[in-house]
């Protein structure tokens, strides 16, 4: 029997807490096998900004974390480009190698994707 | 009067319920997610920047920078202050709205 | 809470034998704690101990098996990016103990 493949949505910027549990989910879910994809999205794009401190305000830093991704097996990682032109950045702002999808491929992704969890 | 911000403008009403609340001789402040508005480029900073001149702004800086904004890019017209700043800004207004 | 004697200085430990002070952490005190695993720290060992060490610096995270043996195969070569080559260094549970004895934090989840 093949692992069902799951999809999670991180839709918050880095310092709320559910940006680390979506994190969290997709380090699980890579770590027992399970073909996993991650898609920026809304103020989850927020996350992959080069140059986050976040030591200023007292937090861990979830950046460090983010690129642990790749070598933790999750390899489909998916950012939203509606939600980055509307906030005004760009590729090269971004501290992982993560693969632009229009609005319309979202679709197709949860479509193609056994499992969604949205966080 | 002082309004303080401190949701990211991405995915709530209350960065566009506070803009229009705003009056010209008020203040803003953006503290925590809420500084994200000042991304350059975004859409949020352009309506900022329209706001009448009178209106003063102002962002705390360890929120700045730890969200990985760089205080050269941000407009002018914004103030970065730190914590003790913000305690003083807060006691000079009369009120202080928070959204 | 227990400590170990390494050069004369107590380095305290957590009851499941994970350093409490992160920056305790030299060459003499791997070798004491990886005695109390019943490894006796070879070159090898000591070249994985240092990968550990780099991962943390880089991503903040202790790692699973899975990015483990692959960060290894990255940092020390494909021969040894193998979990039979860190079976055989640290026998039952490589990520764990080879993390303990390099000094990083006990992982937060149960990966």
């Amino acid at each position: 029997m093949t692992m069902k493949s799951l999809l999670i949505i991180s839709r918050h910027p880095p310092a709320r807490q559910a940006a680390r549990e979506a994190l969290d989910l997709a380090l699980a879910a890579a770590a027992f096998g399970v073909p996993t994809g991650l898609l920026f999205m809304d103020d989850g794009v927020l996350q992959l900004l080069k140059g986050q401190d976040a030591a200023q305000i007292g937090r861990k830093s979830l950046a460090a974390n983010l690129q642990a991704l790749p070598m933790f097996g999750v390899e489909d990682i998916m950012v939203c480009q509606h939600s980055m032109s509307e906030r005004g950045l760009g590729a090269a702002q971004c501290l992982l190698d993560a693969r632009p999808v229009q609005s319309a491929e979202i679709a197709a992704l949860l479509d193609h994707y056994d499992q969604v969890v949205t966080l | 009067m002082l309004h303080i911000l401190r949701h990211s403008p991405g995915s709530e009403t209350r960065f566009a319920s506070c803009l229009r609340a705003l009056g010209a001789q008020q203040s803003l402040l953006l503290l925590e997610d809420a500084v994200y508005a000042l991304l350059p480029h975004s859409r949020t900073l352009a309506s900022l920047q329209i706001l009448p001149g009178s209106v003063r702004l102002y962002a705390i800086e360890a929120d700045v920078l730890a969200r990985g904004l760089a205080l050269d890019d941000l407009p002018e017209r914004v103030k970065i202050i730190d914590y003790s700043a913000m305690v003083r800004l807060s006691l000079e207004h009369k009120k202080v709205v928070s959204w | 809470m227990t400590a170990i004697a390494v050069d004369g200085r107590a380095i305290e430990l957590d009851k499941e034998g994970f350093l409490v002070n992160l920056d305790d952490w030299s060459e003499p005190v791997a070798f004491e704690l990886a005695q109390a695993e019943g490894i006796a720290l070879s070159a090898e060992h000591l070249d994985v101990i240092h990968a550990l060490r780099r991962f943390y610096a880089q991503y903040q995270l202790s790692p699973a098996m899975r990015p483990l043996v692959k960060y290894i195969g990255q940092q020390l070569g494909p021969d040894k990016g193998s979990s039979l080559y860190l079976l055989k260094l640290f026998p039952g549970s490589p990520a764990k103990i080879a993390s303990k004895i390099a000094g990083l934090p006990k992982p937060d989840n149960c990966l």
